[in-house]
Parts: structure tokens; C-alpha cells; sequence
């Protein structure tokens, strides 16, 4: 961009042949034939090997890797404590979040892979492990209007990358060092979306004309070195601790820092240091193992009753495993999701074998409720599926599971709550509180992340018990 | 083209206008840009049902003393209120829906999750429980789903109702009648919206002289002995409410049908009345059309110009915006402030962002963005740069002020508004064209 210095361009370029990454300069004209999108003053671009992931999918394959290897995913557990006997760590003391039961899981080795709330986990020990919270914020405009990512060409700032994803383009993200103590209660304020949209009109102009669909935020979990208040010089190298080693308490390792380009990398350094102190010699496989869907990539699924858009969508979320959901069943192919193309075939898939107990989870299985109307009609529609395959005891759940899912909605429209996402959302009001009056029913329960740490407060205590 | 009044916006505030202005005579035009906030309401007229502390009201046109002094109700008493309904309620019965009420008092209707919901007038096919006892008679009812219909959940519907104690000792059936015995013929059955099937049942089951008695078999078969039978609003748009009392003289049951998700028949049904009873009464309708642009002169708006007719604008002596809210396009917003779309009119102050939602969606406690609207003076003339347009008026939705979902107000606000700014209209012109003469 004018207002960034050309020279980085060519230390930019010298650095990434240093480091075994091609780069190649373009022409602002190459740039555009390419991306066109892309601001037109653009004073130069340098084509890099960028690519993109699908977190969802990654961590729904990982899943059900893991339970296909014989693990056990325990969802909505959370870890109140180490089980600690002559000087070792034995296992965990945990509570179901949902039912408030109290499990005790023993285990020889205990991998604190917990991120940020690893800090946390070790001081269960009295151990320290420094976590330097950065908050990050990112918008996710309608419809994609970039086809590989495009990144300002200048040292890492905010809202500096385009990233596009399934049916949308993400602008990010800002950086902002904020206490540990607020880590559970992050927004999205005001002001870093007013940053992202006019920082990310300097990317794509397009973008001050493009609906956003809602704003979320995160936390990076760094190791905290030194004292760098925007986080963005710490490195994001991988810390493995083996606390047998440094701090005398055998059976805890802890796996932090990195980057989701590196969590492969960072599971397999973890899991040699347990099988070393497991004597288990086996050299780890997962590096040259697909992931479950990722298996074959003309393993065709047939669906001869299924139109394309609806079969691609489910193959681009489940690979191969697609196939146990497509079908010729017309019900089953009915579709729940008309944004997303999920259908009721793949709903009951998820539910049966991708542990999506509710709408929540079934959103990151299979993107309902993801799409422009943010679940205006397939939550109702999806809840009827999940209460009618749990049987009719769970139907007050699935009815409550609405409630808490419009309003994990909600937390990301909320920030960006003006023009077509106030039309939204005012016709989502309309429909729910007028219409079906869902506001009559109950006083909701607060969602389970906001019951567990309000201790304090009695009623939603006891609500989550 | 001079008119005596031009109505922009078809929804209940403008339709209702527009039959009061075109009844007394009037030279009116309705300009329509497409459906309006009726495809996804109830059926019912909600007139004053929830608190602020969300109880709810049992007798609204008591309660309207009670209200803040912003509010239209307040501008317009509780008799006018009144009258306005039972104008409505009229027109309704000559457009061929004999809408009920329980007098003065407030009854329940059902939700298609089995909330119940404070409303004043409702449609037959729509049975009205009583408010203080809804499950009053009530031991079995069967929830019954028609050709695995995607926007009905019969089983939440279920849920939804026990969760009121009034229900607990309730039993309760849920069935589905299947896609061969209703013998539509659809691509896919599962994946029809209402109107849909509406029209597939009529075109495929209903057609056929036995039609009924098949259908009416299958619900008896499905609801065994309930006594009260419910059904997704699905079986027909235009005459839903006589097919609810046919199949109920054919079976022997109580049968209520509710309004699904969006599109909803039996709003669907009113507009469609109401739009007929207005041309019956000789009304222009312009349908999807939109007003670009007004032409103001000396605190008067004189002419308008439409996306149909840009070269050609439309006069009149008396205006009536009627345009509904954000989602009906009446409001705008951008990232710091509110407008009218139409006439960039005063807008009720909107303050910081944060401000104009609440942190919960579904809470019960009140979306700033829902009270939201243009500011009028005591006659419902709005404001252009402070100063009052004297021969335009607001009605429903667009107007501020009021929570129209919170407070259970929509219907009441936009029948009650839309007729007081047509009789102001009116009273005006007798009075001019008599001393004229």
C-alpha cells in the first residue's frame, strides 16, 4: 500500500528465501489479475505459498481420530484440580459443566495442552507457567471476496490479513495485551471494529460495501517473555515442559505456545516425551497418516439425488466420511441449512458420531446457523431433529439449545449491529420473541461458559447443578 | 396524478389507513414494495399483552394509563384504541374473517414452540385459550406434523408447552401424517416451506372430491381421543380458517392450527383480506413500487417520486408513511446513527451503539433498536430538521416510542395509528371542502 514502505518488499522477499519459503515479486497489474479485489493503488504484491485450513473440520477430524485410536473425548469437562499422591501427578479432579457431576480421571501421564488456561492448570501445582493473554478480534464479511489470503506487506499490525474461508472472507486481527483475570470475559469492542473495516478497505475496497456477519475475538496463548505490551514480538515457538524434569512433579507435562501451523508438530513433541516416560519406543505415525475424510482425494461419494452445491459442501466438511450421510433418502437429503447446504442426513451423522450433543456443537460439525441469517429457521428446524433422534425426554434440552445457541449468535452480531445484520436481527427478534414468543417460555438459564465462573451469584449456581 | 391521500408501506398500518381513507370516500393510492411484516406474524392482533417486569396483561385497554408518555397509545387514549379494533375487526368480518375476541380481556394463542403468547383478537382457526387457565379443559392434545414438514416441531411444541405448570398434567401425542396418505407430489416432501404445501395439498389432496374425508381420517387416526388437536399452519392460505372448521365438523375434534416459521399462512391470510377489501372500496394499489424521494415545500409534503415512475411524481394533499421497521426497510441504520429511509424525518434519539441492544438476545429485557423510530408531535406528524410536516402522518412500525415484540403491541399500534392518521385525513377534508363550498 502507498502508506507502507516498498523496501520492506524486498527484505520481505531476502528473508523468505532464507528461510526455504518461495516468494516471487508481482506487478501491481499481475497482483490484480489475480485477486481482483485488491486495492487498485497497490504499489507491488509478492506471491507466497499462503494456504488456508478449515479449523472446524481440523478439529472434528482430530476428534474423531483420536476415538477411532480408542481415546475418549470427555466435551464440556472441565479440570478443577490435579490429583497429586506422593509427589506425582496422578490424574484430574473435574466437573461435568453441563450436570455439575464431579469425576476424578487418573492417568499415568497428564498432558496440560490447555492454552491459555494453562497457566491455570499448573498453578493447580503451585507450579508457573506465565501466560501473556493477547486479545485478537477478527470480522467475518459476507460472501468471499478473496480467493487465496492477501496480507499488507509490512510488519505485523492490525487487521493486516484477509483470510478466505468456506463461504466467507475474515479481516485480522488486532492485537491487544489484556490481564489474565479477564480472559473468560472477552468482546469485541467498538473501536477494533472501527480499525478492521478501515484497515481492511485498504486491503479490498470492496469491503466497505460487503455486509459483515458478525465479529468474534480470541486469545493468543504466548509464554509470556519480557515485556512487550502488544504481544506481537513474542515469539510463537513451542514450549514443552516436562514438570518431572523441571520442577521435581513427575506424571505432568504441559505443551504450549505455537501456532495452529505448528499443533501437529506440538502434539507429536508432547506425546514422545509421555511415551518416552512410558517407555514406549514407537516413533510417531501421525505425521504420514491422514486424518479421517482427508483419506483419498477420488474416493467419490455417490449421491446420484443430491444436487452438487449440497454433496460438495458435505464432502468439502467431511472428505470420504460424506459418504456415510449421502444418500438417496429423500429425507435424509432434505436441507436443514439452506445457507450452509447441511442437510438432515448430515445433522444425524454429527450427532451420532461426531459427539454434537446439541445445537452448539452441531454448528462446528457442520456449519448450520453459520450462513447470512446466522440460524434464523434451521435452529428451530435442527433442534426438532436432535430432540426427535434423543428421544422425547430431551426434548426440553433441544428446546432450551435454541436459546443458548441465538445467543452464541448474537454475541458476534451484537458488535457489528447496524445496517443489513440490524435488519437481521430485528427480523430474528420478530420471529422468536413475537412470533414463536420463545421469551415466554422461561427465564433462560445463563449459557454454561458464564454459569461456571460466576460463582457468586447462588441462583446460577444451582442452576448448573 | 393528484390523489386525496397517498399510504406508503402495504403492512397493517398502511392497509388499515388505506381502507379507512378509500371507505370515506377518498381518492387513495397504497404504494406496496413487496410483503410486509404480516408473512411472519401470528394471525392475531396483539393489542397491550407483557409488562416490563414480563407479567402479562389481562386487560389491555386498562393497562394503556400505565404506559410511558412517549408511547402511541398515550397520544391516542384508550378509547380511540378501542374504536380502531372494532373498525379493524369490521373490515375483517367484510373481507370474510371473522376475527374473536374475549371482550376486554386478553386471551392466549400458541406458539410453534409451545409458548403461549397474550394477543386481543385471533382468527377461528386459531384457538384462543384463556389467559388465566390456558390448559382449561384440556387433558390430551395431540401435536400432529404433515408430511415430515421441516418449520413444524411437533416434539418442541410439546416441550415448549409443559414447560408451563398449567400443562403439567396434560398428555400429550406427537404424530406425523405421512407424505403418501396426504398423496402430494413433490420433488422432495421434506423440504417444503408452508405456502408450499399449501398449494401442493390443494393442488394434489384437497382437489380430489374425497380429499377431506381422507384427510380428516388421517388426523382422526393420529389424534385418537384428544381434546385438543394441533396442526402446523400448512393446509391453505385463502380459506384456512372455514378448511379448520370442516375438518373439525368431519372429525368430531378441536382442531387448532399455528403459524410455523416464516412464511406465515395466517398472516398471509389477513393481508390478503385486507388487500381486497381495499380495492373493493376502489383503492389503488401500487404494488412493489418504492418512493425514491419526496418533494417538501413550506413544512408540506407536496409530491413523491417512485422506482416505477421516477418522471411522473405522485401528488397529493395528504400523506400517511406507514414503512414498517428495519426489517421491513421503514428504518436504516449505519454504523453511528438511525434514519428514515424515505424522508430522512427526526429520528428518536439513538445514543452510543452499545446502547441500542441488550447484551442477551432472548431475555426478556428490552432491544433499544426495537423502540426505535421517527418522533412525532401529539397528531403523529413527524419532524423534518425540528420543524412538524403537517400533512404527513406515521403509522406502526416505523413510529418510536413503543417495543412492539417485548410489550406484545405490534398489531394494536399499527391498526390504532393507521386509522387515526386516515380520520385526521378525513375530518380535514370535510372540514376544508365545507368551507370551500
Amino acid at each position: 500500500m502507498p502508506e507502507d514502505e516498498l523496501s520492506f518488499q524486498d527484505k520481505f522477499i531476502t528473508s523468505c528465501h532464507t528461510a526455504g519459503i518461495r516468494a516471487e515479486a508481482l506487478t501491481p497489474k499481475e497482483a490484480l489479475r489475480i485477486e481482483p479485489n485488491v486495492n487498485p493503488q497497490l504499489l507491488g504484491a509478492v506471491r507466497v505459498p499462503d494456504g488456508t485450513i478449515d479449523p472446524f473440520r481440523l478439529t472434528a477430524s482430530n476428534i474423531l481420530d483420536a476415538e477411532e485410536y480408542g481415546g475418549r473425548l470427555m466435551n464440556y469437562t472441565r479440570v478443577t484440580g490435579l490429583i497429586i499422591e506422593n509427589g506425582r501427578v496422578c490424574g484430574v479432579h473435574c466437573m461435568n459443566i453441563k450436570t455439575g457431576e464431579l469425576i476424578d480421571i487418573r492417568a499415568l501421564q497428564v498432558v496440560n495442552a490447555a492454552g491459555i488456561w494453562g497457566q491455570q492448570i499448573t498453578e493447580y501445582a503451585d507450579l508457573s507457567i506465565r501466560m501473556f493473554p493477547a486479545k485478537g478480534s477478527l470480522l467475518i464479511v459476507d460472501y468471499r471476496i478473496n480467493s487465496m489470503v492477501i496480507n499488507r506487506c509490512r510488519k505485523p499490525a492490525d487487521a493486516d490479513i484477509l483470510v478466505p474461508g468456506d463461504t466467507i472472507s475474515l479481516i485480522g486481527t488486532t492485537s491487544e495485551k489484556i490481564p489474565y483475570s479477564d480472559i473468560e470475559n472477552i468482546r469485541v469492542t467498538p473501536n477494533e471494529v472501527e480499525t478492521l473495516l478501515a484497515e481492511g478497505e485498504k486491503l479490498c475496497p470492496i469491503m466497505a460495501k460487503t455486509r459483515v456477519l458478525r465479529a468474534y475475538c480470541g486469545v493468543r496463548p504466548l509464554v509470556s517473555l519480557g515485556d512487550d505490551p502488544s504481544g506481537r514480538n513474542i515469539s510463537r515457538g513451542i514450549v514443552l515442559v516436562d514438570h518431572g524434569k523441571a520442577d521435581a512433579l513427575p506424571g505432568l507435562i504441559t505443551i504450549t505456545g505455537g501456532k495452529l501451523m505448528t499443533y501437529r508438530l506440538m502434539a507429536e513433541m508432547a506425546t514422545d516425551a509421555v511415551a518416552k516416560n512410558l517407555g514406549n519406543t514407537r516413533h510417531c505415525e501421525t505425521a504420514e497418516k491422514p486424518l479421517p475424510g482427508a483419506n483419498g482425494k477420488n474416493a467419490d461419494v455417490h449421491a446420484p439425488q443430491v444436487s452438487i452445491p449440497v454433496s460438495g459442501s458435505a464432502k468439502y466438511r467431511h472428505g470420504e466420511r460424506a459418504a456415510k450421510f449421502l444418500s438417496d433418502d429423500k429425507k435424509q437429503n432434505a436441507i436443514i441449512c439452506e445457507c450452509e447446504m447441511v442437510t438432515r442426513g448430515e445433522i444425524e451423522y454429527a450427532v451420532n458420531n461426531l459427539n454434537a450433543k446439541d445445537l452448539v456443537d452441531l454448528r462446528r460439525r457442520t456449519r448450520i446457523g453459520m450462513g447470512p441469517c446466522q440460524g434464523e429457521m434451521c435452529s428451530c428446524r435442527a433442534a426438532g431433529i436432535v430432540s426427535e433422534m434423543t428421544h422425547a425426554d430431551n426434548s426440553e434440552n433441544a428446546l432450551d439449545s435454541i436459546g443458548e445457541f441465538l445467543q452464541e449468535r448474537w454475541k458476534g452480531v451484537r458488535p457489528i449491529l447496524w445496517g443489513d445484520a440490524m435488519r437481521e436481527a430485528d427480523f430474528s427478534y420478530w420471529v422468536y420473541d413475537n412470533l414463536l414468543g420463545y421469551n415466554q417460555l422461561q427465564s433462560l438459564p445463563a449459557p454454561v461458559s458464564e454459569q461456571l465462573f460466576t460463582e457468586q451469584d447462588d441462583n446460577v449456581a444451582v442452576e448448573a447443578a | 396524478m393528484k390523489y386525496n391521500s397517498i399510504i406508503i408501506g402495504g403492512g397493517l398500518a398502511g392497509l388499515t389507513s388505506a381502507i379507512r381513507c378509500a371507505e370515506a370516500g377518498l381518492k387513495t393510492a397504497l404504494i406496496s414494495a413487496g410483503d410486509s411484516a404480516l408473512t411472519f406474524a401470528s394471525g392475531s392482533i396483539d393489542v397491550l399483552g407483557i409488562r416490563q417486569n414480563n407479567s402479562l396483561v389481562q386487560y389491555p385497554f386498562e393497562e394503556i394509563s400505565h404506559l410511558p408518555s412517549g408511547h402511541p397509545y398515550q397520544k391516542l387514549g384508550a378509547g380511540q384504541v378501542k374504536q380502531s379494533l372494532h373498525f379493524f375487526t369490521g373490515q375483517m368480518a367484510k373481507a370474510g374473517i371473522q376475527m374473536s375476541s374475549h371482550g376486554q380481556q386478553n386471551h392466549s394463542r400458541l406458539t410453534a414452540l409451545g409458548a403461549i403468547r397474550p394477543t386481543w383478537l385471533s382468527q377461528p382457526g386459531t384457538k384462543a385459550l384463556s389467559i388465566a387457565a390456558p390448559a382449561a379443559g384440556l387433558r390430551r392434545v395431540a401435536i400432529i406434523n404433515i408430511a415430515g414438514f421441516r418449520d413444524f416441531q411437533p416434539a418442541l411444541v410439546a416441550a415448549g408447552m409443559k414447560k408451563h405448570p398449567e400443562f403439567a398434567g396434560v398428555e400429550f401425542t406427537v404424530a406425523d401424517i405421512n407424505a403418501e396418505t396426504v398423496n402430494i407430489n413433490a420433488r422432495n416432501a421434506y423440504e417444503l416451506r408452508s405456502l408450499e404445501m399449501a398449494r401442493l395439498l390443494k393442488r394434489d389432496l384437497f382437489s380430489q372430491p374425497k380429499g377431506l374425508t381422507i384427510f380428516a381420517s388421517a388426523i382422526q387416526k393420529a389424534a385418537g381421543n384428544a381434546d385438543l388437536v394441533v396442526l402446523p399452519s400448512v393446509l391453505a392460505v385463502e380459506n384456512g380458517n372455514e378448511l379448520i372448521s370442516q375438518l373439525e365438523a368431519h372429525t368430531g375434534l378441536h382442531i387448532c392450527e399455528l403459524a410455523t416459521l416464516p412464511p406465515s399462512l395466517p398472516g398471509m391470510r389477513m393481508a390478503n383480506a385486507l388487500r381486497q377489501r381495499y380495492r373493493e372500496l376502489g383503492g389503488l394499489l401500487l404494488e412493489g413500487d418504492e418512493v425514491l424521494s419526496g418533494y417538501f415545500d413550506n413544512n408540506k409534503l407536496n409530491s413523491i417520486k417512485t422506482r416505477l415512475n421516477p418522471s411522473m411524481p405522485l401528488e397529493a394533499d395528504h400523506f400517511i408513511l406507514a414503512t414498517g421497521s428495519f426489517f421491513s426497510r421503514g428504518l436504516d441504520s449505519n454504523q453511528s446513527s438511525l434514519t428514515d429511509k424515505t424522508f430522512n424525518l427526526d429520528v428518536v434519539e439513538a445514543g452510543q451503539r452499545e446502547q441500542w441492544s441488550n447484551e442477551r438476545f432472548l431475555n426478556g429485557h428490552q432491544h433499544g433498536f426495537s423502540y426505535f423510530g421517527i418522533e412525532t408531535n401529539e397528531r403523529f406528524n413527524p419532524y423534518q430538521n425540528g420543524k412538524a410536516i403537517t400533512n404527513l402522518y406515521c403509522a406502526g412500525g416505523v413510529l418510536g416510542g413503543f417495543n412492539p415484540v417485548a410489550e406484545a403491541s405490534a398489531g394494536g399500534v399499527a391498526i390504532s395509528t393507521g386509522w387515526f392518521a386516515a380520520n385526521q385525513i378525513i375530518a380535514q377534508r370535510s372540514g376544508s371542502s365545507g368551507t370551500a363550498k
